[in-house]
């Protein structure tokens, strides 16, 4: 176990010194799954849609799978992007295996999501006036799935250009042209929802 | 400790699960790597080829022939050796790809970097003479490489309509100045050659395979202008040396 002494400094190990300290004590790997179950358990049910027991499931793969792959560790990267990659790694293999099943994309406890995503569309005061958070996450639901990804990433994750590249594994250049069609995308769909509402009903 | 990270822990505990050596990743990243190397030397290999047999000097005599440049010049061109650049250049792009940083780049620019460095390389390779070395190996070696080079210079060379035929020196007559080359179909022409001009009069021995430009003026004789090596024959160079070893033995 830590011993007392070591607990108080911690908190200030960075994620990537404790990647040091859990290769020669594994009990310092707990530090790193406590930093980051909320996070991957939120960004996994995000990009999912799966049940809370699949993505229970799926988180604990991530950790234990990441656990096995410690050395593998790019001290290059930041230990979040090398996490997350794991993650949506797991949930590729494990969610698209049961594509047929209809999937409901949570987006519970957004609540900033309609601000951010609505403020770098331009389509702000639209989205404030006509749609609920409610129908929001149903467009966003309706998108492509790597546009979706993109902007959970960017949006809801907030990472950064370099970080979503190094996640997704894809170069920064095609990063900001999924970013930008997944954008162009949601205000497609946003505008054609727009059109219905406001076609005469016979 | 969270319930959650406590579980994790007890399973890596409870199950011995233990982080793979760091020697297994720097072993796969390393195979990559080597693979993708590879790759490109055997496209740099493959593009000197291309170079070898486009010195050969057939692309010159494009204009002897009628039809589209285009369609000549691809013929003469080894789509063989091109389709493994090719194919090299993917191989190495998927290695690439799978290596650490891989990701980093995008396609078009590790293929175009592959071919880049193939033609490079290519271009060294074929300097060096390590192109004339292989394509007598694969000559040697590949029935299917060695049949599909004679119809290629077949479809070029026997052509004497069109001024153009290749063949075995099998006989030479200096007083005449006639020579009698034997083409791949085994046909003797007599060929005339008062007002050519050789290559390399090294040549003008028996065995030797020649290809000559002129015109034909009978149905077995032919009137040379000009009498070229063939860089790509291997059995000029099996001839030089059965000479070599002859004049040795003398």
């Amino acid at each position: 176990m830590i011993k007392d002494k070591e607990k108080l400094n911690i908190a200030e190990k960075t994620d990537e010194q404790l990647v040091v300290l859990t290769l020669k004590d594994e009990n310092f790997y707990s530090v790193l799954v406590e930093r980051y179950e909320e996070k991957l358990a939120r960004y996994i049910l995000r990009i999912s849609g799966g049940s809370k027991e699949d993505v229970e499931d799926t988180l604990q793969d991530v950790f234990i799978s990441a656990y096995k792959n410690l050395n593998d560790f790019d001290p290059d990267l930041k230990f979040s992007s090398w996490i997350y990659r794991i993650a949506h790694n797991k949930v590729i293999s494990h969610f698209r295996k049961i594509t047929a099943r209809p999937k409901t994309v949570t987006y519970e406890g957004d609540g900033q999501l309609l601000n951010i995503l609505a403020s770098d569309l331009d389509i702000a005061r639209d989205l404030e006036r006509k749609y609920t958070g409610e129908e929001v996450k149903s467009i966003l639901g309706e998108l492509d799935e790597k546009y979706r990804e993109v902007l959970v990433l960017k949006f809801l994750e907030e990472k950064d250009y370099k970080e979503i590249s190094d996640i997704l594994e894809k170069p920064m250049g095609t990063v900001a042209t999924l970013i930008n069609r997944a954008k162009k995308q949601f205000k497609e769909k946003t505008l054609k929802r727009e059109a219905q509402t406001l076609e005469p009903k016979t | 400790m969270t319930k959650f990270s406590e579980s994790i822990i007890g399973k890596i505990k409870c199950e011995h699960i233990a982080p793979v050596p760091r020697w297994h990743f720097l072993l796969k990243d390393s195979a990559f790597w080597t693979f993708s190397v590879f790759s490109v030397i055997l496209g740099s290999l493959s593009f000197s080829v291309v170079m070898h047999i486009i010195n050969s000097g057939d692309l010159d005599i494009v204009n002897h022939l009628q039809g589209n440049l285009l369609t000549s010049a691809v013929m003469l061109l080894p789509y063989f050796w091109l389709l493994f650049l090719g194919l090299f250049a993917i191989v190495a792009y998927f290695n690439w790809k799978s290596t650490k940083n891989g990701y980093r780049y995008k396609r078009r620019w590790i293929v175009f970097g592959s071919v880049a460095l193939s033609v490079f390389f290519g271009s060294v390779f074929f300097a060096l003479g390590m192109a004339k070395k292989l394509d007598n190996l694969m000559t040697l070696t590949i029935p299917l490489y060695n049949e599909s080079k004679h119809n290629a210079l077949n479809e070029l060379w026997l052509q004497p309509e069109k001024g153009l035929l290749a063949g075995k020196i099998i006989e030479i007559d200096e007083n005449e100045e006639k020579l009698i080359v034997r083409d791949e179909n085994g046909k003797d022409w007599t060929v005339t050659d008062n007002a050519t001009g050789w290559e390399d009069s090294s040549l003008e021995k028996k065995g030797k395979i020649v290809k000559v430009i002129g015109r034909k003026c009978g149905d077995s004789s032919f009137e040379a202008t000009e009498v070229r090596k063939c860089n790509n024959c291997q059995d000029d160079e099996d001839v030089d040396i059965k000479n070599k070893k002859a004049e040795n033995e003398q």
